[in-house]
């Protein structure tokens, strides 16, 4: 009688490594199958565009700021802090960056802005986070859970903020408050929407991470923490302390990149949503594609930027459809990435 | 010649790259006790789990009266009338006695399901209310439920894997003729063990199984001689445990002392109820109890991994009783956990890894190299993921930091368990020479033999509270009264 | 007094929130974390929408138009179908409880979107009208009906040992894995009658997303009550009287409705911390191994 059971197996580094590979050329697949029953374009156009957008060099813009998020989560999912609510951190950072460049003095100064802005960015991303992590360490509520809640309440303080006390000009009847000053907007690298100094330091960002969480021994002990806590505590070292530094490191560089959006891209705050587009998810996926490396989340973000791009370069017309479609897209790679996980973690025995 | 009730055939099982079982073939019969013997290790309790249907076999099946087939749960394993009871007994601690009795026989809890339990319950000598919460339960009076429930099944088979292990001599004794009266009315029985002396008493037939393979089956006229050469195979382990006593030695300073300590369970009841205690710098103290007495909270709140709700503990002579575990071992202070997987290793890093983690300074390769060395640790690849090792090793892995700090005092919780017989004599050696540079060493045990061996001091804790203490240079002279201590203090 | 205690008793955003809190007990119950309810409520609200369109006046069963029981059928078998996915990552893939959820959710929103999108032939549809006392009864035996499973039946008590301590109730025979899946049916058959009633009897239109957001608040909702039927009953309806009387903020005293917005979400977050600040909640057994991947043959001490 034949018989199903799934058991455990350990794969050599190679082939874990061709799964992820698959994976990848597999999301491929999909992201153009996808695009083209969406947007009504025909395949053969899909894949082109697809094709395109790897050599795009906006993939930066989306790089520098799925990458710091990305590698923030990494920090904290590798200690077990289910952080779910970088999306809110994301647009609170740009909040942040907001009332620095348009309501502090500092605004209009050349250099000191936009570093500024950045700094209270990330503070502000960090202390979104933070009840969050107080409610886990004390109260022991589940952390994805009320991360997820404050992702709500990020978005309509946002646009209350938008629409109330910091209203500019109505553009085209979205609701926005006035452009941030000269000094404060970080130039963008001419004909293109993103800037290189942002992109090497995430670059820097990514690789000092890498550096933390694999030769020192907090970084170490912090990987640690995901599986056992106890352990930890009994090497000495605060367990508590611990997790409440990754929580808030992942707010903050998630802040930094809203930060950076703020300041790169838009220019000025508008509505949550579209400050938030969905990015704080992304970079969860992201964040298992690259198997919670942060050097492989380089690579990884560059994929996920092409796939951004071939969504938006395909739609004519709805920014909304546009957005829909590389929602569903992250939604499909995240499942296929379980699924990969799976495969490389458990292997099916027929008897 | 009867058939028998049940075969193995050719079963083998591994677990990434260690091999549990390999070719394990055995017959058991009708109405016969047929003892598995073998060391931690030997691979008796992936035996018992595949029979039970909780693992499923890489290779070979089972014969069940003639008929081929395998299990992939326990549900079919209970279908054809086999049951497993062991060391841990798996009951389910937020529901009563009666409905985990009710889940395992798949019926509803009704009146009917009450009457046979409390029968079955009198018939055995049991007197227990059955609506209790089996979180308020002894561990003595768990397993016994555990048992009495699997009774209740009517089991074909029974297999006993180190249940009794554990239990004082007078509750074992019970324990284990339950068992053989299951033998009586034409049941089988697979009892596992690693003592050749409850094996002896129990068995008719004796296989033994040393690294996954059996490499005997032995009749009732059997020797202990002969089943130990089988179990260890050459290999004489003549090393005995250094003693550390000496007669009239001055006055140790404390370096570990508890005073008055109550400590709560988890579901508010008084574990450690009014301990005082105190060991000196190069002493080992054993607490010695039935499992559930206090130990594990008592060990916990010293080492700072649970609240201490009275009392102080003191370390070196500073009040460290509000601070966390971190600060302590900070301090010197070293715990060896009970559960390696858990709380004595961080799996998903290498065997590198976590030896650096242990140090609290700069570790060499070559250090590394000496202590993975000196403790066999198998496979010696310090870039392995310790996931990877099997159980032994993991605990080995976990005592290392007994090697790569110099502690002031040291807690351990059953640091041998899972140890085979030659690092058993490793840890424990281990534990008497860090004891002889000077640290105050703090063993809380199941296994009394050990404990006598290697300690100075011996105390006997029941329901949270040390009822005798023993000293002298000869404890195992002691062994029947502490005994008898921890079952009627 | 009583009459706003009424008022809420026969709200159906109340009852439907009810449904939907309840449906979490129960799949949390087994030790899955259900962060998929969300885009399974959003797809059911989606698909009880159109179906009430299209199934409408086609059916006539003895002078009866069948199309409304029709539609609930057809919404919760969405649901139950949905759900199936969800558990089958869970308890054959062992992924991670809250992963899967979350990818899950993003894929239901867009699948939410292009059902309503696509099929709907109007934006609103007529409310079906159900009088109140039976929508609060129908409130009240729905809780009772929870508890009755979860505590007095064979299968409530399999699926609440999979929540304490799986690997135990492995041992004494339960198959964890399906009592999961049946735990799942039984809980998003709840979740689908919910959508029902928001769609249909509360709501009465649509856009992209409606229905966005009650997910987690239940999920919120839930633990506040630490999982348990009868404690979720007050709690919901002291949470759906905050959440209706809101909006008289923003009359009365002029507060932006962005701020009341987020006000259910603030309110959500609050309950659950008073709650877990109190004694109550530690006497109260919640499943202990709620989000643990359970695996059978993982190696344990």
């Amino acid at each position: 009688m034949p018989r199903v059971a799934i058991v455990r197996r350990e794969l050599p580094m190679a082939m874990s490594a061709l799964a992820k590979v698959f994976v990848i050329l597999l999301g491929m697949l999909i992201a153009v199958a996808l695009a083209s029953t969406v947007t009504r374009t025909h395949i053969d156009i899909a894949f082109a565009t697809l094709l395109q957008s790897l050599v795009n060099l906006n993939v930066f813009l989306y790089i520098s700021t799925l990458l710091p998020i990305a590698v923030g989560l990494c920090i904290a999912f590798s200690a077990n802090a289910w952080n779910l609510g970088a999306e809110g951190q994301l647009v609170m950072g740009a909040v942040g960056a907001t009332f620095v460049a348009l309501y502090t003095p500092l605004g209009s100064q050349e250099i000191v802005a936009p570093i500024v802005a950045l700094i209270f960015a990330a503070l502000f991303g960090a202390l979104w986070a933070l009840p969050a992590a107080l409610l886990k360490m004390f109260r022991g509520v589940n952390e994805a859970l009320t991360t997820l809640l404050m992702n709500f309440i990020a978005y309509y303080i946002t646009n209350y903020l938008v629409k109330g006390p910091w209203r500019g000009r109505a553009v085209y009847g979205y609701p926005t408050t006035d452009m941030v000053p000269r000094q404060a907007r970080i130039p963008m690298a001419p004909g293109y929407s993103f800037s290189w100094y942002v992109v090497a330091a995430c670059i820097v960002i990514a690789l000092l991470a890498y550096l933390f969480l694999y030769k020192t021994r907090l970084g170490v002990a912090l990987r640690a923490l995901g599986s056992s806590p106890r352990f930890v505590e009994l090497i000495g070292v605060s367990s508590r302390r611990l997790y409440l530094i990754a929580f808030l490191l992942s707010g903050a560089l998630a802040g930094f990149a809203g930060g950076v959006k703020l300041l790169v891209y838009h220019g000025k705050l508008v509505e949550g949503p579209i400050v938030g587009s969905g990015y704080g998810f992304t970079a969860i996926m992201l964040a298992w594609l690259g198997g919670l490396n942060p050097l492989l989340l380089i690579p990884a973000s560059y994929y996920t930027a092409a796939l951004y791009i071939l969504s938006f370069g395909l739609q004519i017309g709805s920014a909304a459809i546009g957005d829909a479609l590389a929602n569903t897209i992250v939604g499909s790679l995240l499942t296929l990435v379980l699924l990969a996980d799976f495969l490389t973690r458990y292997k099916l025995v027929l008897r | 010649m009867s058939k028998p009730f049940l075969q193995t055939v050719n079963l083998c099982k591994r677990f990434g790259d260690v091999i549990a079982l390999s070719d394990v073939s055995l017959d058991v019969y009708p109405g016969e006790v047929l003892v598995v013997l073998g060391e931690n290790g030997s691979g008796k309790s992936t035996l018992a789990k595949i029979l039970y249907g909780l693992y499923f076999p890489d290779k070979g099946y089972i014969k069940v009266e003639g008929i081929s087939t395998v299990f992939s749960s326990p549900m079919e394993a209970k279908r054809k009338g086999i049951f497993l009871v062991s060391q841990r007994p798996q009951l389910i601690d937020d529901m009563t006695i009666l409905e985990n009795v009710a889940m395992f026989l798949g019926e509803p809890p009704s009146r009917d399901l009450r009457k046979r339990l409390y029968a079955l319950l009198n018939e055995l000598g049991i007197t227990i209310d059955i609506d209790r919460g089996v979180h308020t339960l002894s561990y003595t009076e768990k397993q016994f439920v555990d048992l009495a429930k699997v009774l209740m099944a009517r089991p074909r088979l029974l297999i006993v894997d180190e249940a009794a292990t554990y239990l004082p001599r007078e509750l074992k004794r019970r324990f284990l003729n339950i068992v053989k009266g299951l033998r009586a009315k034409g049941g089988s029985v697979i009892y596992i063990t690693h003592k050749i002396g409850e094996a002896i008493e129990m068995g008719d037939r004796f296989a033994v199984l040393r690294r996954g393979s059996v490499v005997g089956v032995f009749g009732l006229s059997v020797d202990a001689s002969t089943l130990r050469q089988a179990m260890f195979g050459s290999e004489e382990y003549l090393t005995r445990i250094a003693k550390g006593f000496t007669q009239g030695a001055p006055q140790k300073p404390p370096v570990l002392s508890v005073e008055n300590l109550l400590v709560f369970d988890e579901y508010g009841k008084p574990a450690v109820n009014g301990v005082t205690l105190t060991v000196g710098a190069g002493e080992i103290v054993a607490i010695v109890g039935i499992t559930g007495n206090g130990q594990k909270e008592l060990g916990e709140a010293v080492v700072g991994l649970r609240r201490v709700s009275r009392g102080r503990v003191r370390l070196n002579g500073v009040d460290v009783t509000h601070m966390p575990a971190c600060e302590r071992v900070r301090r010197g202070l070293v715990y060896v956990p009970e559960d390696p997987f858990r709380e004595g290793v961080a799996m998903r890093l290498t065997i590198a890894e976590n030896m650096k983690l242990f140090s609290q300074t700069k570790v060499s390769r070559e250090l590394l190299e000496t202590v993975t060395r000196k403790l066999d640790v198998s496979p010696s690849n310090p870039l392995v993921a310790v996931a990877k090792l099997s159980g032994g090793n993991v605990q080995k892995v976990s005592l290392s930091r007994l090697l790569l700090t110099t502690p002031k005092a040291v807690v351990a919780y059953s640091p041998t368990r899972m140890l085979d017989e030659k690092s058993r004599v490793l840890a424990l050696n281990m534990l008497q020479r860090l004891a002889d540079a000077g640290s105050a060493v703090l063993l809380l045990s199941e296994d009394l033999e050990e404990a006598l061996h290697v300690s100075t001091r011996v105390c006997v804790m029941v329901s949270g509270r040390i009822v005798r203490v023993f000293e002298g240079p000869d404890l195992e002279g002691y062994r029947e009264v502490i005994e008898r201590v921890m079952v009627h203090a | 007094m009583l009459e706003e205690v009424a008022r809420i008793l026969t709200d159906p955003l109340v009852v439907a929130l009810v449904f939907w809190v309840l449906s979490d007990i129960v799949v949390e119950r087994s030790g899955v974390i259900n962060l998929a309810l969300d885009g399974i409520i959003t797809v059911g609200i989606a698909v009880a929408f159109v179906s009430t369109q299209h199934l409408s006046h086609t059916i006539i069963l003895g002078g009866v138009d069948m199309g409304p029981i029709m539609s609930l059928l057809v919404t919760v078998a969405t649901a139950v179908v949905l759900a199936t996915l969800f558990m089958f990552f869970i308890n054959i893939l062992h992924a991670y409880h809250v992963l899967t959820g979350l990818a899950l959710n993003i894929a239901f929103y867009g699948l939410s979107a292009l059902i309503g999108l696509r099929l709907q032939k109007t934006p609103t549809i007529a409310t079906l009208r159900l009088p109140p006392p039976i929508l609060a009864s129908v409130g009240i035996l729905v809780v009772l009906f929870t508890w009755l499973i979860l505590y007095r039946t064979t299968i409530g008590m399999a699926v609440r040992a999979c929540g304490f301590n799986p690997r135990a109730a492995e041992h004494l025979g339960v198959r964890v894995w399906r009592a999961r899946f049946l735990a799942s049916a039984i809980g998003y058959t709840l979740a689908g009658i919910g959508s029902y009633i928001y769609a249909v009897v509360y709501r009465g239109g649509w856009v992209q997303y409606t229905g966005r957001g009650y997910g987690f608040l239940a999920i919120t909702l839930a633990m506040a009550s630490t999982w348990h039927p009868l404690l979720s009953y007050p709690i919901a309806l002291v949470f759906g009287y905050l959440y209706t009387s809101a909006y008289a903020l923003q009359l009365l005293y002029g507060v932006h409705s962005e701020i009341v917005n987020a006000l259910p979400y603030i309110a959500s977050i609050a309950i659950v911390t008073v709650v877990y600040s109190t004694p109550l909640h530690k006497k109260l057994a919640a499943p202990r191994a709620l989000g643990e991947v359970y695996f059978k043959e993982e190696r344990a001490a």
